[in-house]
Parts: C-alpha cells; structure tokens; sequence
C-alpha cells in the first residue's frame, strides 16, 4: 500500500500510531533482497501484543538472519477494520506496509483463548481463507505457538504449522529447512513432511480423529505413515546460553507494560494444580546474575526505559535473587531506573532492598493467596498460610505501602461456601490490619483491591479431568463476594463467568471446537476479550449452529481412562504424576516444592535426561 | 542547565499524540545519557516539558520544548547526541540556553500555520487570489461546544481576532500558500480544525487543503 493511501486510513482512525511502525529498533529490510518473508503476527491490539516479550525474541532471532525479514501486524481496532474494509484494502504489516497474502509465513501467537477470533479475522481481512484446505500454495502457511498450543486442537482446521514448547531454536531450523523448500517448486504437503519428524513441530492436517458414540474420542488415525504418533514439546536445553535480543522496539504509544523485562528462569517447582504454566514450562532452568546483568545493561542503553521488571512464573524462587537486585539497584539506582521486585519473603534483607527499591519508584504489592481456606489451599496446593500473608501485608504496610492487591479463583474443584467466605475473611483481615497500628504510624490511604478469577480447568494439569462451574455456579459466588465486600477500603472485580466458560470450552476442547469458533467469528465476534465486545449471546448461538455442546467440555467430569484431545502431546510431565496429584488433592494433602526432593514429575526423564537439580538424585 | 530547543515533527510522526511525543523525548534524552533533573514526587520524570501542544495528524517544523539538566554541556553536544537517539521525522533544529525562570509553555505568546490550498482549477485560483488579502476584514464567528459532565457550555469566539495575516505565496499546481500568525492569549487560542473551516468557507472551489505548524514564538516573561 502506498504513503497517501496509509495516511487516508490513519487519519479516521482514533489511535493511527498502533499502525504507523517506525519506532526505535524496528527493523526495516529490502524485501527484494530477503528470501523468507515472515509476518509476526498478535490477535490482539498493539498495546497488548507490544508489551509480550516473546515477541520481541522472536522479531529479533529470525531478523538476525539476512535472509528473513520478520515484520509484525496486530489485530486492527474496529475502527481499523471498518476502514480496511471501506477502502478495500488487506491487513498489512507495520513494517513494509504490504499485504499479509505476500508473506511466506503468518505466525500467530497462543497467548489466551479468547484471542482466537481474531486469528480468524486478521486472515479474511487479508484476503486469506481461513481454512487450511481452502488455501493452495499461493497463500502464506499459517503457522502458531504459545502456551495455548499445547491443546492445538480447537485451532487445527486453520492452523498449518503448529510449535510446540520453546521457538528459539525450533524456528530457525525450520527456516532453514524452508528456505531449501522454497525453490524446489514443490507444494506445501512436501514441506510439511520435511519438517514433521522435528521435535516440537505438529501438523494436523496429517492426522483424524474418530470419536465414540457418547461423543469421545476412540483414537486419532495417521493420514501420513511417518507422522509421529506422538508430539514432544521442545525446550532450550541452555536458557543461559539461549538467543536474547540486545535490543527491543520502543514504542511510540504507551504499551500495556513499557519496560525492560528480564526473564530469569522458566518453569516452576511449586506444583500448584490449578496452574498450567507450572506444569507446561517444566524443567526449571536459571540465567546466570552474569547474563542477566548484562542482558539489562544493552535492553536499557538501547531502550531508554525508566523500568525493569524481573518476571517467571514465581520470581521469588529465583536462586539469586537478592545478589541480581542488589547489583542492578547499585548500577540504576542513580539514573532513576525502577525495579519491580516480585513479592518476597520478608527479612533484613530483603527489607533493606525494599526500601531502596522504594525510593526510586513506588509500585503496589501483590499477593495471591488464590484460595480463601487453608483446607482449599491445600486442595490446590497452594502452600502459603495465612499467617504468612497477614506477615507479609504487616511488614509491607510497616514499610509505607498502602495499595494491596489480592487474588483469588472461585470455582476450585471441591469448593465450599465457607471458601467463598474466606475470601471476604482475608481481605478484612488485611484491612484489620492496617488499622490496628498505632495511630501515628498509619500514613497513606488504604486500599485493598480484590480480583476474583473464575477457575478454568487445563490441560496437563491434576485438575484436567474436573468439570467446571456453570456460569450460574460461577455467578452465585461472584455476587456474594460483591455483596461481602462492600467496604470504602476495599474494591472488588472479577472476571466474567460467561467469557470463562467459554475460555474453558477452548481449552479443554477438541476438534469439534474448530466449528464453533468458526460460527462465532462469521455471527460478528471478535476482540472477545475486551469486555463490552463480548458477545455471550452469540457464542450460544454460534454452539448451537455448530451443534456443539458446551457442557460436553465444561460440565463433566471426566474418567482417567479416558483420551483426552491433548493426550498426543508429551509436555515431559507424566499422567501418572497428574493422577497421583488428583488423588492427593482429594485428601487434601499437600506436594511439597520439588527444589527440596524430587516430586517424580517425569520431566527430568523425559525432557533432561539426569537430575533437575545438582543435589537431586 | 535549562535548554530551550527547537524541532520537527514529520511524516508518520504526526500521528504520535503530545503525551507520547512528550514520552519519545524523554526516553531519548534518557538514551544520550545526559543526566536530567527530576521532578518530585511519586514518580519522578526527568525535567522536560513540551511548550505547546499540536493536533494529531498535522506536521510541524516549528515545536518547542525545554530541558533542565543536572550538568552544563555545550549546545552542539546536546543537540548532536539528542538527533543520534531522535528519529528522523523528530529532529531538533535549534537549541539555546534559558536563563529564565518562567516555564517556557507559559511564554509562549503565538503559533504560526501554513496552509496549501489546492483549488480544482485555475480559474478557481485566481479568483481566489484576488479576494485572499481580504480574508481577515470581516469578522467570523464560531461556537464552540463543550460537553463535560452533561453540562453544556457554549462559546461564542470571533476567528480573525486571533489572527494576523504573514503571507500569501503561490506554488506549483493549482496551489497557493497563506502563513498566519495565530495569537495564544489568557482566553486560548484557535485550534488547527477551526482555521482550515474558515479558510475552506472563506474561497470556493477547493479541492484540498493542508496545514502545516511552522513556528512558535515566545517572550521571556521572567522578571
Ligand atoms: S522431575 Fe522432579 S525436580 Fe524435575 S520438575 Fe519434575 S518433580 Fe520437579
């Protein structure tokens, strides 16, 4: 598209710079001197799909390769999308401005569920079939990854290409492979096949599903022989060694998260049940102090950001902790960086570096207690008590902080009425709190924010065999709390149990889940996420045009025998040690942090081949 | 140090709204590694502040802002290192030391625009021409609307009170060119929008009109 035409469609459009590029540390290539064209592609808004690390490593791992030009499109707002389509013009990227139908790849990443409307809909504002089969070989090849790509099932009509765990080093091997590919002249079966055996790569079309009479699944049959029966998530055995980019695009717009983030580690030794991310990221594997430092150093030279943010799934667990924060606080202090530190447990220590981290930038404190009892807590092993937190929310208000966050899940396997309760208990605790101290000592206004998440069931988890809550279910308990928490100090949100459910229909879904998706995208639906977008009605349309059920996924339990759609995928956890969790959960007995012993997950087996730790056995 | 500079906003960079820009020139100075002064406060921002906002999607070769540094450098030094971190559509043309004590945004005193109005013949350009010098003899009144809070306020402002006529040049095409200079008072002053109205009423036949921010001045108010 050209400069005149771009600028027509950007001077109706509320916020035109989600679509203007150019930003700092943008990457702009000769499109005739590349071979690979990729187009990196987020179904959700700029502000969000910016804030994504993940993005920003992969924007830079397949640039470093002269031969590639990675570029980036988000999902256009609908007031972009109204124009698109009144100028008869395709989805384009930031980059060069050209069509996505120009691209050898569309690479959408499985961020959350409720995104996958708009896959469906950035592809047709592109003039792209939306269905595999609909495309020949002058289409891009639609390829995916994320965490929701470990039940790909939902998404298998659409999706060429799917990656299955870590992209570092899976995606420039299949670059590779495709750049050979690509002159050969022949189609993109012959290419699937070239790159199926690799592990980590998932191709649907090779596969069918047969389902029995009560609707679930007999077994998936092969339509290619030397598909592998079996898909094996990839990981980066070194994640100190991995691919880090020593720069990130700045963005001109303010982002939902505008900093510098520094991963760790990935994976997590708590064995929370509800938590996928626990489960799906196993093998814990640390940065060095040494890379990280320096990570920080080239992100904030290339950036100028004012913050650095230390993220993993559980940044307290980080082995180093307290010498990284020491030393990027010695180095930033002065320049007035900030450092968003995860919730710690509380010591001389770590006061001090709280106080210091303080003075720079004063942030909120989190907490998630997730449930509101220690009997639910122990249910889904959750190993913090209330004492701790009341500890903690002690020490932080003692330190100056008055802005508390807590979060909680209702809807837990086995809940009670006393556990909704507890929710209202803690956080008066918390208020209690406060005001107990000596009246001199209280500065600052108190605020007790309480989010209230509704629990969806996922895959690889102890719990994927649970039903979940009904949206009356669900409702139920949100209005009580609603009604409990009514108190000047204390403000209360949740999730909507409509928009759960369905987000539970997708992620515990199977193939048949494809149809709805479909429906619901040509009845209008996308954006879902977003709240007021949200069409409840429609989607219940959408189920029943596609004569899909959706209590068949959300409202029953399911046996151990059963074969679940995701079950062709090894994520290195075993179901043996998913059951076993199951079990203990219904005793409520607690698994124990699997730094201190091993807890027998299997991942060590299968994905690392010796001990997690040095001091395993 | 307190350093008033000068710069563009040009190309896709119309689009980048005040508070973004304002952001844009933060983190770039943050990048030249010249230490800022900060402000107080909760969340402290290093010293910088833009001297007069500019409607989003209008290109400018003429913005303000000033800088408070916490050490002395030279003025080509700041400049160099600031456009090596700026991007190209935002580049600072001018820098000077302030002395001053005022804030600059409350100094600054008038705007300037330049319109290019393209008429549909040539016929319609000259007959525009003809009547061009008398745009500002009559009055022209506008009402202002302002919703807040469902209370609705209504102003009545006279147009070419605010403004002085600079030039009219032609150019090429069917196109010629009209520089006003546009007063700031305590009462504000005109927006981009209700200029291009008055000129699109004022001469018939056009076919397009762009507007351009050419220049801001300013007044050293300190005492
Ligand atoms: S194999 Fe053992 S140590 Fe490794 S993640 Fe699984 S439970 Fe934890």
């Amino acid at each position: 598209m050209n400069n005149i035409k771009l600028d027509e469609l950007l001077k109706k459009v509320e916020k035109p710079a989600r679509y203007i590029g150019g930003e700092l540390n943008s990457v702009m290539k000769d499109k005739t001197q590349v071979h690979v064209r990729f187009a990196f592609a987020f179904p959700d808004v700029y502000e969000v799909g910016m804030s994504h690390l993940g993005m920003h490593i992969i924007y830079y791992l397949l640039n470093q390769d002269k031969d590639i030009w990675c570029e980036r499109v988000f999902a256009p707002w609908t007031d972009m999308e109204d124009e698109l389509k009144y100028h008869d013009v395709d989805l384009f990227t930031l980059e060069s401005n050209d069509s996505l139908k120009e691209f050898d790849f569309i690479g959408f990443t499985l961020q959350y569920e409720m995104s996958y409307t708009n896959i469906l809909n950035m592809m047709s504002l592109a003039g792209i079939p939306v269905e595999s089969k609909h495309r020949d070989d002058s289409f891009p090849l639609i390829v995916a990854g994320g965490p929701c790509a470990f039940n790909p099932e939902p998404l298998h009509e659409f999706v060429d290409i799917f990656f299955i765990g870590e992209s570092e080093d899976l995606l420039p091997e299949v670059m590779e492979i495709y750049k050979q590919h690509k002159n050969s002249g022949e189609g993109k079966y012959s290419f699937f096949k070239k790159i199926s055996h690799i592990e980590g790569i998932y191709i649907p079309s090779f596969y069918d599903v047969v389902y029995k009479d009560d609707n679930t699944i007999k077994e998936r049959v092969k339509l290619y022989d030397k598909a592998p029966d079996i898909i094996k998530k990839r990981i980066v055995k070194n994640l100190d060694q991995a691919y880090f980019p020593e720069k990130i695009i700045v963005p001109f717009i303010e982002t939902v998260h505008d900093r510098v983030v520094l991963e760790l580690f990935r994976g997590c030794t708590r064995g929370c049940r509800f938590c996928q991310a626990g489960m799906i990221y196993r093998p814990i594997r640390e940065r060095s102090v040494e890379t990280l430092l320096k990570q920080a150093d080239l992100l904030i030279d290339s950036t100028g950001h004012e913050e650095i943010s230390l993220s993993s799934l559980s940044t307290g667990d980080y082995s180093k902790l307290i010498e990284l924060a020491q030393a990027l606080l010695d180095k930033y202090e002065e320049r007035r960086i900030g450092l968003s530190l995860p919730s710690l447990r509380l010591d001389s220590i770590t006061f001090e570096l709280i106080k210091r981290v303080q003075k720079v930038r004063k942030s909120g404190l989190t907490f998630a207690p997730e449930a509101g009892t220690q009997r639910m807590r122990d249910v889904i092993n959750k190993n913090i008590s209330e004492e701790e937190i009341i500890d903690s929310v002690k020490t932080a208000f003692a330190l100056g902080w008055s802005n508390i966050k807590l979060y909680f899940m209702v809807g837990l396997p086995g809940e009670t009425i006393e556990d909704i309760y507890g929710i209202k208990d803690i956080a008066y605790k918390v208020k209690d709190e406060f005001f107990k101290r000596d009246k001199n000592s209280i500065k600052g206004n108190l605020n007790v924010s309480v989010s209230v998440a509704c629990f969806v069931p996922k895959p690889f988890t102890p719990f994927q065999w649970e039903k979940q809550n009904t949206v009356a279910e669900f409702s139920n308990k949100t209005s009580i709390l609603k009604k409990e928490l009514k108190d000047k100090k204390i403000s209360y949100s949740y999730h909507d149990p409509k928009l759960s459910v369905i987000e539970g229909a997708f992620a515990l879904g199977d193939r048949r889940m494809s149809k709805v998706l479909k429906k619901a995208w040509q009845m209008g639906c996308t954006f879902d996420g977003w709240g007021d977008k949200f069409k409840y009605d429609v989607w219940m349309k959408a189920f029943e045009a596609a004569d899909v059920s959706l209590g068949y996924y959300t409202e029953r339990n399911k046996a151990f025998t059963e074969v679940l759609p995701w079950d062709f995928i090894n994520c290195g956890v075993n179901k043996e040690f998913l059951i076993k969790e199951k079990e203990l959960s219904l005793s409520r007995i607690t698994t124990e942090d699997c730094r201190i012993s091993c807890t027998g997950c299997g991942v060590n087996v299968e994905l690392v081949g010796g001990p997690c730790f040095e001091n395993h056995i | 140090m307190k350093i008033i500079f000068k710069y563009t906003k040009l190309g896709k960079l119309k689009y980048i709204s005040h508070l973004d820009t304002l952001r844009l020139l933060q983190r770039a100075l943050r990048r030249t590694g010249l230490p800022a002064k900060y402000s107080e406060g909760f969340n402290p921002h290093p010293k910088l502040s833009i001297a007069f906002p500019l409607s989003l999607g209008i290109e400018s070769i003429g913005e303000m802002a000033e800088v408070e540094l916490a050490i002395r450098v030279e003025r080509d030094v700041f400049v160099n290192k600031m456009n090596d971190s700026l991007p190209e559509g935002l580049q600072i043309i001018s820098a000077s030391e302030f002395k001053g004590n005022k804030p600059l945004p409350a100094q600054i005193v008038s705007q300037e625009y330049r319109l290019n109005v393209c008429f549909k013949s040539n016929q319609d350009l000259e007959q525009a021409l003809k009547i061009a010098d008398a745009i500002l003899a009559c009055d022209y009144n506008i009402i202002r609307v302002k919703e807040k809070k469902n209370k609705v306020t209504k102003k009545e402002i006279n147009i070419v009170e605010y403004l002085t006529l600079m030039q009219i040049e032609a150019q090429s095409d069917l196109t010629f060119s009209i520089d006003f200079k546009v007063a700031i008072t305590e009462t504000g002053s005109l927006k981009i929008e209700e200029i291009r109205d008055f000129v699109s009423t004022y001469f018939q036949n056009i076919d397009h009109l762009t507007a351009i921010r050419t220049n801001l001045n300013f007044v050293d108010k300190s005492v």
